[in-house]
């Protein structure tokens, strides 16, 4: 989980260092990234069927 | 981009970085830890204020309302997720309740809030006039960024002290 925070750290880095198509990569690939482990967390942990 | 655009998206990363703040509070001062559903909350409300640092910096872009969207969408629906686990009578709710509804409750209307808010920012976008940033940035977004930048960071190190770089145990 707090791979995601650091993607999204270094998204935001990346805009103030003027790499905006790099900032909304990392943006998207932590979105990405965020939903992918709430389907992990939906399924595995909470032992739910979705 | 126009000045009122640019002061309004400061806004919402200065609001949404009180949120996460009080998330700290709550936290640090009450002792209790988020749960997995609530730190990817919390991811969700840092998507949407990068969206508004985007448009801070480099003007008003479609890509970058689409970022905060999208988070607001992903950050809603893993919190009306939480919602549904708890909302049968006789279910305990998870965390201390604030002005009576639960954290992941509040932050369900925080990112409704987001959505109804860049719905009307898109009704009043002019792509002649918004597109370029307004430069040099005010103290006001100034101060927006260092905070988004702080509280990120921050999320990092307590979430690594707390499960490590990989999914955190419920």
């Amino acid at each position: 989980m707090a791979g995601i925070f650091t993607i999204f750290s270094l998204a935001i880095f990346s805009a103030l260092c003027r790499q905006r198509v790099l900032a909304l990569s990392l943006a998207i690939i932590g979105l990405v990234a965020c939903m992918l482990m709430f389907w992990h967390h939906a399924t595995d942990i909470l032992k739910i069927n979705l | 981009m126009l000045k009122w655009e640019r002061d309004i998206n400061g806004l919402m990363i200065i609001i949404l970085c009180g949120v996460l703040l009080s998330a700290f509070g709550v936290q640090f001062i009450m002792h209790e830890k988020p749960c997995p559903l609530c730190m990817l909350q919390r991811i969700g409300m840092i998507g949407v204020a990068t969206g508004g640092l985007l448009n801070i910096w480099y003007g008003i872009h479609m890509s970058h309302y689409g970022v905060s969207l999208l988070s607001a969408l992903a950050g809603g629906f893993v919190a009306l997720r939480q919602i549904s686990l708890h909302v049968c009578p006789g279910m305990p709710e998870f965390g201390m309740p604030v002005l009576g509804l639960s954290l992941y409750t509040w932050s369900f209307v925080v990112f409704t809030c987001v959505v109804l808010g860049i719905a009307l920012l898109l009704f009043m976008y002019n792509p002649k006039e918004s597109a370029e940033p307004v430069r040099p940035l005010n103290l006001w977004c100034k101060v927006a960024t260092g905070l988004l930048l702080l509280v990120a960071v921050a999320n990092v190190f307590t979430t690594y002290m707390q499960c490590g770089f990989g999914p955190c145990q419920d």
